[in-house]
This record gives C-alpha cells, sequence and structure tokens, in this order.
C-alpha cells in the first residue's frame, strides 16, 4: 500500500506540472493585454502602461515568466494579483477555495443520501410505481442543464414566493438553492447507478441464499446487497467529482458565490494570470487527491482488491 | 394566566419596538466587482472611484451638477499669472483614525502616487505642469518641489505653465490622498484597513461578497444620515436586478436589455431614475486597418445609412439618447447648435457610387466588431439593406476587443464608448480624433482638425477656448470622422423611501446626502 501511494504521489506531482504548463500557456496564449485591461476603457499614458508592464514582470520571455513562476508557486508563493492592487493571490483563492470546500461538500452529500436512500428502494420495490416514478424523475433531472435548474429555482423560490435569497452568500439560507441545484444531476446519475447495480446483486445466488436462510429483507439489502453493489457505484461518486468541482463556475456565477469557481471566471475575463494559474492549480489539485481517495476506498469496500508494491 | 400572557406580550413588544429603534439605516447598493484597491490614487477604474467618494476626502469635488465645488478647500486664491494656487483647508477635518487633516498629507500624499514603483494612473498626466512633477514621474527627483505646505492649514500649488483644467483634475478621486501612516510606503498595501477621511469609514471587506463602510461620526461637514454602506458585490447586472426585485438591494443599475420589460413593469417602471452620463457611443471606422475607410465619401455613406434613433430608442431601449456630436450635453464644450447627418439611405448610396462602388459592388467584405451583439447587428443589417454591402458581426471577448482598440490593427469597423474622466471636450474630440494618438482607435487624421485642436488646447480664455473646440467638431463631423450612435444614461431604480440618490456626468455622488 506504502508503495503504491508513492508512485501515485510522483504521478499527481507530474500531473500538477503539466497542469500548471498548460494553463500557464493557455494564459499567455489567449489574446488580450492584462495591462490594457486594468486600464479600462480610459484613456492611460504609455509611460504608465510601460511601468506597469514591468512591475509585473510582463516584459520578460514567456518560458522565463513559467519559471519563475513555478519557482515561487512551490514555495507556495503564487504572487500578487494583477487586479486587486497589493493582495498576494493566495489571498482571493485561499478563503474562496474554503467556501467552494464547505457547499460543495454539502451538495454532494446530499446527492449521495439521497441517492442512495432512492436507488436502493427502487430496486427493492423493483417495477413498481414507486421505482418507475423514481426512475422518471431522474431522468429529467439528468436532463436539466444547471443553468436551467438555477433559473427556475430562482423564479419560483426567491421572486415568486419569496422563501430564498437570490444571490450572495451571506447566511446559510444562502446557499439551499446552489446546493440542491449542484446536487440534482450527480443525484439524479447516481440513484440510476445505484438501482442498476442493486437490482445485479439481488439476483445474485448468496443474497438468495440469505433471504431462504430467513434473513429480514432490510437486513438482506443492507448488509448482503448493498456493500457489494457499492462497487461500482464508486467509480461513478469518482467521477461525478470532476463534475461536481466544475459544476462550481456556472453555479456560484449564478448565484453570485465569492467561491473559486467565479474567482476564476473573473480572473480570465480581467486576464488576472496569477489568479487564473492558482484557481486552476487548486481544482486540479482537489480532483487528483479525491480521486485517490476513491481508489484506496475501493481496498476498503472489497477486501478483495490490494494495492501491492509491485 | 391573563395577566400573565399580557404582560408577556408587552414585553415581546417592547423588545421588538427597541429593536426597530436600534436599527441602523442600511443602504445595500450592487457594484460589478471587488475594487481592484481602496485607495483613491491607485484607481484605474471608475468603480474604486465609486467607493472611494464615499471613503475618502480630497480638495474638490464634483457635485450633482458635475460643478467643481472645495470640498477641504475652504478658500483659495490664484496668481495673476496663473501659476501659484494657495489653498486653505478646514480646520475641523480629520482623518478616520482621528488625527487631523493637514496640508502636509497632500504633499506626501502626491509624491507616493509619483513614485515610479506605484504607477498610479494619474501620474502621468496632472503632474505634466506642476513644478517639479515630471522629473519625480521620471524618476529624477524624491521630492515634488512645486508642492509646499505653508502651515497646518495652508498649501502651494506653483504650476510651470497655466492648466485651465487643474482644478477639475483635483476634483477627481484620484488625486485624493490617503494619511501615510496608514499605507505601505512605496507599496499599493494598507497597512492595517483602509482609512480616509470622507463621510464613511472602512469596517470590512469580504473579497467577491461584500463591503461594509459606517457612517463617520466626526465627518467634517457633519455625519451622514445613514449609519451604513452595504456594497453586495454582484459581476450579473440580471442578478442584481433580480435582487433588487427580490428586495435584497435598495438600488440597482437597469441592464439595457431588461429596460422594456421595467419600464412597462406598473410597480418597478414608478421607481427609475435617468441621468445624464459623460460617455459617447460611436461607430469607428479604422483607417489604417480598412482602406476604403480613407475615403471621406465612404465614411459618410455609413453614417448616412445607419438609423441612429432606432438603435438608441428600439435596440438600447432608450439607454442612450440621440446624439448629435461628439461632446455629450451638460459638458461646457457641448454645441447645442450641432445637428449630425441624418439617416438618408438615398445619400448614402450616392456617396458610395460617387466613391466608386455603385450599388455597393465591388466593395470588399467588411466586419464590424462589437461587444453587444444585438447593437452589431442592428448596425449590419442597416449597412446590408442600405448600401448592398456584405457586413459580417464578430462579437470579441472583452479583454481581447480592448487589446485589439488599442493596438489599431484588428477591428476595421467598431462600435464602442468612450468615457469621460473629467468634463472637457478634450476627452472626446482630441483624445479620440488627435492625429497619432494611442486612443485615436480609428487612426484618423486630419491637419485642420488637429489644428483646431491645438488652439482649443492653448487657450487660457475658456470662451476663446469652447469656440475652437467646437469649430473642430465641426469639421471632424463635416468629414464623418467617426459615427456617434448615442449619448449614454444612467439607469438606476431606487427602493421608494430613499432620498437623495444622485449621479452626476460620472456616475453616483458620495452618498451624504442620501437617506431613508
Amino acid at each position: 500500500m506504502a508503495g503504491y501511494l508513492v508512485r501515485r504521489s510522483l504521478f499527481i506531482l507530474a500531473t500538477l506540472f503539466a497542469v500548471a504548463f498548460l494553463a500557464f500557456a493557455a494564459t499567455r496564449l489567449t489574446p488580450g493585454d492584462p495591462v490594457r485591461l486594468m486600464a479600462g476603457d480610459r484613456n492611460v499614458a504609455p509611460e504608465v502602461i510601460e511601468a506597469w508592464r514591468v512591475r509585473y514582470g510582463l516584459d520578460r520571455p514567456i518560458p522565463v515568466q513559467f519559471f519563475y513562476y513555478l519557482g515561487n508557486a512551490l514555495r507556495g508563493d503564487f504572487g500578487m494579483s494583477y487586479q486587486y492592487l497589493g493582495t498576494p493571490v493566495i489571498d482571493l483563492v485561499g478563503p474562496a477555495a474554503l467556501i467552494t470546500l464547505q457547499w460543495e461538500v454539502v451538495a454532494l452529500l446530499l446527492a449521495i443520501v439521497v441517492a442512495l436512500f432512492l436507488g436502493v428502494m427502487a430496486a427493492a420495490r423493483h417495477n413498481t410505481v414507486f421505482d418507475n416514478g423514481a426512475m422518471f424523475l431522474a431522468l429529467i433531472g439528468i436532463s436539466l442543464p444547471d443553468f436551467v435548474l438555477a433559473t427556475l429555482l430562482v423564479i419560483v423560490f426567491s421572486l415568486q414566493f419569496d422563501w430564498l435569497p437570490v444571490a450572495g452568500a451571506g447566511t446559510p439560507a444562502h446557499f439551499v438553492l446552489p446546493i440542491v441545484t449542484l446536487a440534482v444531476r450527480p443525484c439524479a446519475l447516481l440513484s440510476r447507478m445505484v438501482r442498476a447495480s442493486m437490482l445485479d446483486v439481488i439476483r445474485e445466488d448468496y443474497v438468495r441464499t440469505a433471504r431462504a436462510k430467513g434473513v429480514g429483507e432490510w437486513h438482506v439489502l443492507h448488509r448482503h446487497a448493498l456493500g457489494n453493489a457499492l462497487l461500482p457505484v464508486l467509480t461513478v461518486i469518482g467521477i461525478l467529482i470532476g463534475r461536481v468541482l466544475s459544476g462550481a463556475f456556472i453555479v456560484e456565477t449564478i448565484f453570485n458565490i465569492p467561491g473559486i469557481g467565479r474567482v476564476g471566471v473573473t480572473a480570465v475575463l480581467q486576464r488576472d494570470y496569477p489568479v487564473v494559474l492558482a484557481a486552476t492549480l487548486i481544482l486540479a489539485a482537489a480532483f487528483i487527491v479525491t480521486t485517490l481517495i476513491v481508489d484506496v476506498l475501493y481496498a476498503v469496500v472489497d477486501p478483495r482488491i490490494r494495492y501491492g508494491s509491485g | 394566566m391573563t395577566i400573565l400572557t399580557r404582560i408577556v406580550a408587552s414585553l415581546i413588544l417592547l423588545a421588538g419596538l427597541g429593536i426597530a429603534a436600534a436599527q441602523p439605516t442600511v443602504l445595500r447598493y450592487p457594484i460589478t466587482s471587488n475594487p481592484a484597491t481602496f485607495e483613491p490614487g491607485l484607481a484605474k477604474e471608475l468603480l474604486t472611484a465609486e467607493v472611494a467618494l464615499n471613503l475618502h476626502v480630497g480638495l474638490f469635488t464634483y457635485d450633482a451638477d458635475t460643478s467643481v465645488v472645495p470640498y477641504l478647500v475652504r478658500s483659495y486664491g490664484v496668481s495673476d499669472d496663473g501659476l501659484t494656487y494657495t489653498f486653505e483647508l478646514h480646520e475641523g477635518a480629520t482623518w478616520h483614525n482621528g488625527r487631523a487633516i493637514v496640508a502636509q498629507d497632500f504633499k506626501l500624499g502626491w509624491e507616493r502616487y509619483l513614485g515610479a514603483s506605484l504607477g498610479a494612473q494619474t501620474a502621468g498626466d496632472p503632474w505634466r505642469l506642476v513644478v517639479g512633477g515630471p522629473a519625480m514621474f521620471a524618476g529624477d527627483a524624491s521630492e515634488l518641489t512645486g508642492v509646499q505646505a505653508l502651515g497646518d492649514h495652508t498649501l502651494e500649488v506653483t504650476l510651470t505653465g497655466p492648466n485651465p483644467k487643474f482644478l477639475q483634475e483635483l476634483a477627481v478621486p484620484s488625486m485624493w490622498v490617503v494619511p501615510s501612516e496608514a499605507v505601505v510606503p512605496g507599496e499599493p498595501r494598507w497597512v492595517d484597513a483602509p482609512v480616509g477621511g470622507g463621510p464613511f469609514r472602512f469596517v470590512s471587506w469580504q473579497p467577491g461578497s461584500m463591503i461594509v463602510l459606517e457612517a463617520n461620526d466626526d465627518f467634517f461637514l457633519g455625519r451622514p444620515e445613514i449609519d451604513r454602506i452595504e456594497y453586495h458585490i454582484v459581476p450579473d447586472a440580471s442578478t442584481a436586478l433580480a435582487q433588487y426585485e427580490a428586495g435584497e438591494l435598495d438600488v440597482v443599475a437597469v441592464p439595457p436589455a431588461a429596460l422594456a420589460r421595467v419600464t412597462n413593469d406598473p410597480r418597478l417602471g414608478a421607481e427609475i431614475q435617468y441621468f445624464t452620463r459623460a460617455q459617447l457611443q460611436y461607430v469607428g471606422m479604422n483607417q489604417s486597418q480598412f482602406e476604403p475607410f480613407r475615403d471621406a465619401r465612404v465614411r459618410a455613406a455609413f453614417f448616412h445609412a445607419i438609423d441612429r434613433d432606432t438603435i438608441a430608442e428600439r435596440v438600447q431601449n432608450g439607454a442612450w439618447a440621440n446624439a448629435t456630436g461628439l461632446v455629450p450635453p451638460h459638458i461646457p464644450q457641448h454645441d447645442p447648435d450641432l445637428a449630425a447627418r441624418p439617416y438618408d439611405p438615398e445619400r448614402a448610396r450616392e456617396l458610395l457610387a460617387d466613391a466608386g462602388y455603385p450599388g455597393g459592388q465591388g466593395f470588399p467584405r467588411v466586419e464590424i466588431a462589437s461587444l453587444s451583439a444585438t447593437v452589431g447587428e442592428a448596425i449590419a443589417a442597416m449597412l446590408r439593406a442600405n448600401l448592398g454591402i456584405a457586413v459580417e458581426v464578430i462579437q470579441p471577448e472583452r479583454g481581447d476587443y480592448i487589446s485589439g482598440l488599442w493596438s489599431h490593427d484588428r477591428w476595421s469597423l467598431f462600435a464602442f464608448g468612450w468615457t469621460a474622466d473629467t468634463p472637457s471636450a478634450s476627452v472626446w474630440t482630441y483624445e479620440m480624433l488627435y492625429c497619432g494618438l494611442d486612443s485615436n482607435f480609428s487612426t484618423y487624421c486630419n491637419e485642420e482638425v488637429d489644428r483646431a485642436i491645438d488652439l482649443a488646447r492653448s487657450h487660457l480664455d475658456p470662451e476663446a477656448s469652447t469656440a475652437a473646440w467646437r469649430e473642430a467638431e465641426r469639421i471632424a463631423m463635416d468629414d464623418a470622422a467617426l459615427i456617434p450612435l448615442g449619448y449614454s444614461r444612467f439607469i438606476y431604480l431606487v427602493r421608494p423611501g430613499i432620498e437623495g440618490f444622485a449621479a452626476n456626468l460620472f456616475g453616483p455622488v458620495s452618498f451624504a446626502d442620501v437617506s431613508r
């Protein structure tokens, strides 16, 4: 196991390097001059424009800029924001990442819990009204894009009934609609997955044996079936985490949550390169680490899986 | 039992009244992003200035009519040669940290902005005529010799040449200063939290979420009416509008796309307030990028072919007022007698034929770049129908678009807005049309126009100067240098019960007089 983790960690470093390189290249290849954007649509003296270019090191050759950046980033210094004067990037991105982490974890847990419940119940009551109804709802959930769902939720719950705030992040109530928006699609996908996986397992011999022994139905589902049905589900959860992370960009922008998604979108539009890079690296790292956790969980859920050292 | 119930009920009622009485009055106001800085002199965008107006204080300011009025200055005098200004400051004014505001603060504050490492936006222009200004900006001097504090409340500024715009420049928030003990020398950072001297003091900033200011009890012109300002950071205009409709914001700028709906809504329609804005929306024709635009007849044909009234009224839903020239109304040099070329498809076709393209034949395909797809499409449709030429619309991303404008080598035909930072014709006529300027996105060059502009810029007599500005504008319009589309307006929804909200040509003024 230890050897496996070491190898995976090396892979993680290589992947992060590749991400940093691609993100850096993307910022430099995108048309649009950050210094010009700082000036906005106002007339700034050419000498001032040049002074800004020198201050941010944008006058140096691009490869030099990259290795300079990488060296600092390795020491935990992501540089200063181009847009917000005197503000270290980490002060912008750090708190934003924490906000995103909090509400997205809630959304993901909500999706998993509801999906497990719906999926198991649908499988247990296979081909009943409950099964068909739940799976029909799931189909709608999968088909609805985040931005459509978000708009519908705002119109109904904020503008029509005035129960929940439209946007912002001041109180827990502000997070209800974003969490629901983000949870619906993973939940729908996952519940179908759980149901299918459960149906497979329920037909296995050992489940029939358990039932024949006279084990209670709840115990059969819970102890004998669910554990074995979880393995494929775990794979899907790993993929869904990536989807939830990228959902932050859209959902946080719509609901105006100052998380890493919105910070990233704003930074891209302002050509605030250091912020774009830091946000990209943090999101990439989050995805890679959670994937690793999921892989380790395989071994926990299924004792047959062992990660050898060879 | 009943007595007990009554006592409890009265207690609850009393508590409720007490809470209601202690409830501070708050103004919840949206801004589109974090301000780039809380330091007024480092302002690079209008947003910083908006917050600065409430947090900071300067020698002069613009009132709701965009007139320059003394702020910290109690009285002032100018020498006969126009080179020496003496300002007497109010004596009771203090910074938010309690220290008195003195003349030396301005000397130190301006020296800070001029230091090369800060690269303040204002560092170039207002200093070119102050003694020692250019030397310090170039890094050859460490003192701004033309500015001297003659005592705690007397400030003297010496110029190298007369500058009719000097007081106007001092009234822009980017010329306001902060106490030097509150900032890190040579770096755009605060020692602790932002400190100003304005009607509101800094309380907190949650990046991306909210900025809170509270009333400054010691403000030298008296405490503001409202207790707090909450700047809600809302990048998306339609989200802000929805928040206003749901009661989460007190003031909101109406996005053009929603204007028709808002105007026709019986409740919202009554809450609309219009303010003139110092911004010209125009179509530029880049001569170095698209050869045919060097011919004045082609430019005039394009001018006549665009139905500008329809765009202002139907596409922009009245967010723009019809433009007659380059310089918007309420700017002193605005020419009320100027009449723009009318919409005249017949004349447009004639002019194009004269230029060698009868019925649009042989005219190269042209692209119009516009940040607004609707405006771009409308103009393209008019040009196609009226001139018979091939026009394509491109909608670049904002950053790409602006870079392309400044580099002059991307967009042939483009729709853009040019905004003033001082109320002077110079902003439009000079900055947009003077030969060889970077901000001359059309790469327009006309000796006659340049000569009139030179005259206008050098005249000390305001009337002669105004006449020269109008002359330059008239020549340029006759020459179809560019096509003015409209003068923008600020359009706000203001919640009933809020009094005193006002915007001048640059945007909302300080909230010191707002009450609710």
